[in-house]
Formats: structure tokens, C-alpha cells, sequence
């Protein structure tokens, strides 16, 4: 049967191939639009960035586009990535100040009264001890709200998270547990936990720490359930995790309020407040309140 | 035939000779660099034809052939002064013509029209080719040639970008494996093995054609 095959190669066919020619007139016309293409080329200008001198340099890592896009997609990846984890990590981070509360008697006593304000997605927060004296001026008071008001670039929130030794259960009436901070990272032992701040409210509501019968409210009824946020996970919105304007000029308020009245009328003020009064409300009522060389002046 | 055949592939894969072409090329080049553009006329006269055959080869088709060694020819003007003589002057000029033949075989790939030149049988190696095929078969010699030459065409178009081009500029141009991993950019083993893989296709889509 190869018999009958013809005696050539792959290659002889191959070569065959060369044969295949034009005539001589194609290449009279190839010549005569080469030349009026050459023509055109002279003429046309060159776009700006083929006459840089990097030009070469760019021609020849052209073979290397893929992997050079590559590598600059997973740097970009990375970058991005990295920059996103940090800003949600100070996006989560709470701050605290502490209002040092001057007990009539004397004695300095921190208490739970937090300050927010918001920086910027990124901002560091400070914290920032403002001593609140009950004895103070309204010109010191006043001072002392411009200090608070110049924060309104730092949220913070310094919450007493341990209970304070150097404290008699006498002192602790004067604690004030108004607000609780929201959720904070429970590895830093000097910002609170919701669980924290709920530890010391209770702490707080009860009579034997108290002394007194005072902030005998039920458990998240009432002002309470409003102002302190309920525990949620860990990974929460940042959004969330910021506390209204509202919240902290009525805290602001409270504290002014309840630091002002009696203890007898503490209880029954705070719970009524928070169950009917709002924010705008709050804050006009607030406004008839002061505090004049330790008097209370009410205006109507 | 055999030895003509062998003495043909000898002359064109022959390095010497090209080294010889390469020297007096750089000649040129450097006339051209310098300001004398009527000089690059002698580079196109002297390899627009086997530049057109590698195009025309890889593209079966004699229109986009044309333009794509004018295209070639321009660029390698405009470039000229690129051209720094690390490598020879054919060889750069082989591999502005393949790879823009390769851009336009990825762009052109879902339409591709045959236009095929007629085979010159008076060319010495093709007229000991075809009568040695049309001698045994007896068949007309015309109408085998031009059978033959649409098989050749259709099994050449079903390889690969690659694999076609690297037979082309080994078998048919009478490149080096050097000078075609050169011109294509890759390895010299590259080059071997993709030139056997494309052989054992072409035998097995010419076997009617073909001696064991």
C-alpha cells in the first residue's frame, strides 16, 4: 500500500508552500503604497508620549504587563484592606471623660457622665477630665461648657469602670450612673463595657450602695432602657456606635439637674424626665434651671 | 530532489550568510539613522518579499499580507532609530512583521478569508515536487496542484497562531530555531517543541499526501 504513496515529505510539502509568489505587478502596486504610506508617516506627528525617552522602557515592559498588573492589583488590594481594617478600629473605640463631681461637703468624685462628640471617622479620641463643680460660678460653668463644647471634635466617654476603692458607700450617693457608653473593646481595661456599665448601674440602684433609696428605677424601664444601649456583639455598625447629639446634652442636663435637687425628688425627676420629656424639651426645661452660689434658681 | 531540497534548506538556515546580511544591513542602518531615509528603500527591496511570505503564510490571504508588511516596513521606519544592533537588522524587522500579524490574527480571528497566491510550478523545487507527486498518481497536474495547495492551506489553518508560525519560519522562511526564538520571544526549546507538535499535526491532516 506505500507503494502507491507518492515518494515526498512533510517538508517538500512544506516548501512547496514557498512557491506560492506573487506577480510582478503586486509589487509594483505594494511599492507604490509603501511609499505613499512612508510619505504619511514622515508627515504625521508623533503622539507625545512615544517621544519620551522612556518610551523604550515602557515598550519593554510591555511583556511583562500581566504579571506587573497583577502584582499592582494585589498591593492596591492589600493597601485598601489594610487602611479599611484601621479606620474600623478606631471607628469601634470609645472614649471617655471623667466628670469629677464636687460633693457639697467637699470631696471630688468621679462620675458617670459621659461626653460625645464626633471627630471624623478616623479621629483619635482623648480623653479629657472636666471637673463639674456644683459649687462653681455660672461664668465657671459656662467655662467649663466651652472647654466641653470645644470637644466637639473628640468623643469621649470616661467610664469609672471598676469601682473605686478609695470610695465609702456614703461617697457613692453621689455617684451619678446617667448614661452608659456603648460598647467599647473589652481589652482595654480602661474603657467600659456595656456589661460594665450595667455592673455599676445596678451597683449603683441599690440601696445599699447608695445609702439611700435614691435611683430605685426598675431595670431597663424608663430613662434606662433609653439611654443605655443594649449589649450587642462585638462587630457593630460604627454608625451605631455613636452616640447622638440628643443623648449627650440631655446627660449634660441630667447631671446638672439631679446634681442640683434633692435626693428625696432624684429619683422620681430622672424617671419622669426620661419617660416624657425629649431631647428639645429637656434641653428648654434645662434652661430654667441654674445654679447660683449653691442655690437652685428656676425660672419660669 | 532530496539533495536540492537539502542544499535549498542549507542555503536559507545558513548562518554565515546571514551574518554576511546582518553586517552590511547595519550599514544601511546606519545611513538611515542618520538622515538618509532614501536609504531604508534598499531594506525594502531586499526583504519585502520574504516578509510578505512569512505574513502571507500565517494569514492565507494575499490582501492582509500586503498591508501587513507595509505596516511592518513603516513601523520599522518609524523605529529605526531604536534600533541598536544587539540583534541583527532581519531579525528585528522579522519580529515587527510577526507580531503584528499575530495582533492581527487575535482581532481578526472569527473572520478569516483565504486568498491564495497560484503556485509557481516553474520554480525549481516545487516543479521536482509536483511531478514527483502527479507522475505516480497520473492524475491532471493543475487540478492536483491545486487540491494540494487548498489541503496544505487548510491543514497550515488549523494550527495554532503560534504553532503555524513557527512552521512557517522553519520550513517554509528557512529560519534557525535561534533566530525564530529570537523573532517569537521565546525559548529555543519552545520553539523545538512547538515545531513538533505542529509536524505531527500536518502529517496526520496530509497523510494522503505523504511518505512514511
Amino acid at each position: 500500500m506505500n507503494q502507491d504513496k507518492p515518494p515526498v515529505t512533510l517538508e517538500d510539502l512544506l516548501r512547496l508552500k514557498r512557491a506560492e509568489r506573487p506577480p510582478a505587478e503586486f509589487w509594483n502596486e505594494f511599492d507604490r503604497e509603501l511609499r505613499t504610506k512612508q510619505l504619511a508617516a514622515l508627515l504625521a506627528k508623533r503622539p507625545w508620549w512615544q517621544t519620551l525617552p522612556i518610551a523604550g522602557l515602557f515598550a519593554r515592559l510591555g511583556h511583562h504587563r500581566i504579571p506587573l498588573g497583577a502584582a499592582a492589583v494585589v498591593a492596591i488590594t492589600l493597601l485598601t484592606v489594610r487602611n479599611g481594617a484601621e479606620s474600623v478600629g478606631l471607628v469601634e473605640e470609645q472614649e471617655r471623660t471623667v466628670y469629677a463631681v464636687n460633693e457639697p461637703g467637699g470631696g471630688s468624685y468621679p462620675a458617670l457622665v459621659p461626653t460625645v462628640g464626633v471627630h471624623s471617622a478616623v479621629a483619635r479620641f482623648e480623653s479629657t477630665p472636666i471637673p463639674v463643680s456644683v459649687d462653681q460660678t455660672d461664668a465657671e460653668r459656662s467655662e467649663s461648657d466651652d472647654r466641653i463644647g470645644h470637644q466637639d471634635a473628640v468623643v469621649a466617654i470616661d467610664m469609672p469602670v471598676r469601682s473605686e476603692p478609695r470610695l465609702g458607700a456614703g461617697q457613692l450617693s453621689h455617684m451619678i450612673p446617667l448614661l452608659g457608653a456603648n460598647e467599647v473593646h473589652a481589652g482595654n481595661s480602661r474603657i467600659a463595657s456595656p456589661r460594665y456599665i450595667a455592673a455599676n448601674l445596678e451597683a449603683a440602684r441599690t440601696p445599699e450602695a447608695l445609702g439611700v433609696g435614691l435611683l430605685s428605677v426598675a431595670p431597663r424601664q424608663g430613662f434606662e432602657s433609653r439611654a443605655l444601649p443594649a449589649p450587642r456583639a462585638s462587630a457593630i455598625d460604627p454608625l451605631q456606635q455613636m452616640t447622638p447629639p440628643s443623648d449627650f446634652r440631655r446627660s449634660r442636663y441630667l447631671t446638672a439637674m439631679v446634681s442640683t435637687t434633692s435626693e428625696d425628688s432624684l429619683d422620681r425627676t430622672t424617671a419622669r424626665m426620661a419617660r416624657r420629656i425629649s431631647g428639645d424639651e429637656l434641653y428648654e426645661q434645662v434652661q430654667r434651671f441654674g445654679t447660683r452660689r449653691g442655690g437652685l434658681n428656676v425660672k419660669f | 530532489m532530496i539533495e536540492a531540497t537539502k542544499v535549498l534548506g542549507k542555503a536559507l538556515v545558513a548562518s554565515p550568510e546571514r551574518r554576511l546580511e546582518a553586517d552590511a544591513d547595519v550599514d544601511v542602518v546606519r545611513r538611515v539613522q542618520a538622515g538618509e531615509v532614501a536609504a531604508f528603500d534598499r531594506l525594502i527591496v531586499k526583504y519585502r518579499e520574504r516578509v510578505f511570505g512569512i505574513v502571507y503564510n500565517m494569514t492565507s490571504n494575499r490582501e492582509d499580507a500586503a498591508d501587513l508588511t507595509q505596516d511592518a516596513f513603516i513601523k520599522a521606519f518609524q523605529s529605526i532609530h531604536r534600533f541598536s544592533g544587539q540583534s541583527s537588522f532581519f531579525t528585528w524587522l522579522y519580529r515587527i512583521a510577526v507580531n503584528s500579524t499575530l495582533s492581527h490574527l487575535r482581532k481578526a480571528r472569527l473572520r478569516s478569508f483565504f486568498s491564495l497566491e497560484r503556485i509557481d510550478s516553474d520554480e525549481p523545487v516545487s516543479k521536482e515536487i509536483i511531478a514527483a507527486l502527479t507522475d505516480k498518481t497520473g492524475v491532471d497536474r493543475d487540478s492536483y496542484v491545486r487540491d494540494l495547495q487548498e489541503k496544505l492551506n487548510d491543514a497550515m489553518q488549523k494550527l495554532s497562531i503560534k504553532h503555524r508560525t513557527v512552521v512557517t519560519l522553519f520550513e517554509i522562511d528557512g529560519l534557525s530555531h535561534q533566530e525564530i526564538a529570537e523573532v517569537m520571544d521565546c525559548s529555543v526549546g519552545t520553539v523545538r517543541s512547538r515545531l513538533h507538535y505542529a509536524k505531527q499535526l500536518l502529517q496526520a491532516e496530509l497523510q494522503p499526501y505523504i511518505r512514511r
